[in-house]
């Protein structure tokens, strides 16, 4: 078997930004309905990824660091097949998880265990993998007194840390995580990491956009950065994130939050 | 399939929808059953005398009422499915599941709607000395039948709208047309000659009298008219799923 998790060759994303928004109902949908690709302009498109390539092996977790806009959500949102490339190929072996956000499809007026359940099935768990790990879920969230009560009546904190629990004992191969992580206090973000590195350590893959170096370091065991939609370089996070810190306080549109 | 896979997905959304909507409301899940009644009873206070030879028979409350039940569930299933996918826009731009979850979830709770007004359906059927027939067993045939067409033109309209926001614009309108098109206040056999036309074009005739036929027995459907229906609305179905699988890749692009 093979040891590669994710795979990705030159996957290139665009996105129409001139959609031009007077355009008849029909005439609009006669030529829109079957060659999105073709009608259009090439000068319409604003790419967000060009020719990415890369390969992860199980185990591995890897941090994008870049400015914003440079491509880190889009790529994300590409490895949790949220949206299509535009082109190129991908491979990933296994279930995937993802934590865009926090508490996906949270009902305000349903109380903590009932979003456990809710959230968790959107995740794509089933009912008896959820009932199995409700324990460790909501212990790790830390709002078992508040468990009954709508969710409306959290703070964000709370709502966060109850998200994150779920998304965490989402048995996948592959979890995908976005800048969701700086709500918690600083004793749920050291949970969180603890979390991430034991998941790593069982031989899942966890891809990773921060905005916080640290965080890079202390988790990943690799680093990606992005700049303008291309990967710039790929080595071990802490000599990524000290060229880029030096790139980026150099270059004076680009502040960098460490 | 993968759509399987997530029929857990498909409960608890229909679930969520179902346990919060009638939330923070005085008259809760009254408001299934005072839609209909309402509307029946401005219809009759309105037509009664007018339509009672329309009714053939039927007392025009019952008779108006069994159309309603159904024209409401399918009008509703209609409205929800067309504005499934951007109703839950934050979850396709941050999750993966099959998209088509949204619309099939989106019909069923009218289905929860539908089945609170026909015990009222019952409650009048009682009042009116209407006695138990076999082929009352075949209304839910009809009850599927109008979820395949509502479900036919969901998928169609939920994927359109996500690009076309003319659609939301065009749905409401499009039913409103629909319901005069159709023999929820009148008896199809009150249509003029001329108008026969509009019985071939508008599948609801088949499954409005259908259902009618079943639960009050007011005259059958003719066969061509279910046949015709049945045929549209597998087609809208079928095409129906098929567009929306082309389209739903790019769903979190537009939303």
């Amino acid at each position: 078997m093979s040891n590669i998790s994710v795979k990705l060759s030159n996957i290139s994303k665009a996105y129409h930004v001139r959609r031009k928004p007077h355009r008849a109902f029909l005439s609009g949908r006669l030529l829109g309905l079957f060659n999105s690709a073709d009608s259009r302009h090439e000068d319409d498109r604003m790419w967000a990824l060009r020719n990415l390539s890369f390969e992860l092996e199980h185990g591995e977790s890897v941090g994008f660091i870049g400015p914003n806009g440079a491509g880190k959500s889009t790529l994300l949102k590409i490895l949790a097949r949220i949206t299509t490339p535009t082109s190129g190929s991908g491979f990933i072996s296994g279930r995937v998880g993802s934590l865009l956000e926090v508490g996906s499809g949270f009902h305000p007026d349903l109380t903590g265990r009932e979003n456990i359940f809710l959230n968790g099935s959107i995740l794509g768990m089933t009912r008896r993998e959820i009932n199995a790990k409700l324990e460790q879920i909501i212990d790790f969230s830390g709002v078992e007194h508040q468990l009954e009560m709508p969710v409306k009546f959290y703070s964000t904190g709370q709502y966060t840390r109850l998200g994150f629990a779920v998304a965490a004992h989402l048995e996948s191969e592959i979890l995908i995580v976005d800048e969701v992580l700086s709500v918690g206090d600083a004793q749920f973000q050291t949970k969180c990491k603890d979390k991430m590195r034991s998941l790593t350590n069982e031989g899942r893959t966890i891809l990773f956009v921060s905005h916080s170096s640290d965080m890079v370091i202390e988790i990943c065991t690799k680093a990606i950065w992005l700049n303008n939609g291309q990967i710039v370089d790929i080595s071990d996070p802490k000599s990524i994130v000290s060229k880029y810190e030096r790139w980026a306080n150099a270059e004076p549109s680009v502040a960098v939050s460490v | 399939m993968e759509i399987w896979d997530y029929r857990e997905l498909v409960e608890n959304l229909a679930w969520r929808d179902l346990t919060t909507r009638y939330r923070q409301t005085a008259l809760g899940i009254g408001w299934a059953v005072i839609q209909p009644l309402l509307t029946m009873l401005v219809a009759a206070a309105c037509f009664g005398r007018v339509m009672h030879a329309s009714a053939n028979g039927t007392a025009y409350p019952i008779f108006v009422f069994s159309g309603l039940l159904l024209w409401q569930y399918f009008s509703a299933a209609v409205t929800r499915a067309s504005n499934s996918i951007l109703v839950v826009g934050g979850l396709i731009k941050k999750v993966y599941f099959p998209r088509s979850i949204a619309p099939i979830a989106s019909v069923i709770p009218p289905l929860a709607d539908f089945a609170i007004a026909f015990v009222l359906m019952i409650a009048l059927m009682i009042m009116y000395h209407i006695p138990f027939q076999t082929r009352m067993l075949l209304a839910p045939l009809f009850v599927v039948h109008a979820w395949m067409l509502a479900m036919g033109v969901g998928f169609w309209a939920a994927a359109l709208h996500v690009k076309y926001r003319d659609i939301c614009h065009i749905i409401p309108f499009f039913l409103q047309l629909a319901m005069f098109a159709s023999p929820i206040f009148y008896a199809t056999r009150t249509i003029p000659q001329e108008l026969q036309w509009l019985y071939f074009i508008n599948p609801l005739f088949g499954i409005i009298d259908g259902f009618r036929w079943s639960i009050v027995g007011t005259a059958a459907p003719s066969t061509p008219s279910v046949a015709v229906s049945l045929v549209v609305s597998l087609l809208l179905l079928i095409s129906g799923a098929i567009y929306f699988r082309l389209r739903e890749q790019d769903f979190a692009d537009y939303v």
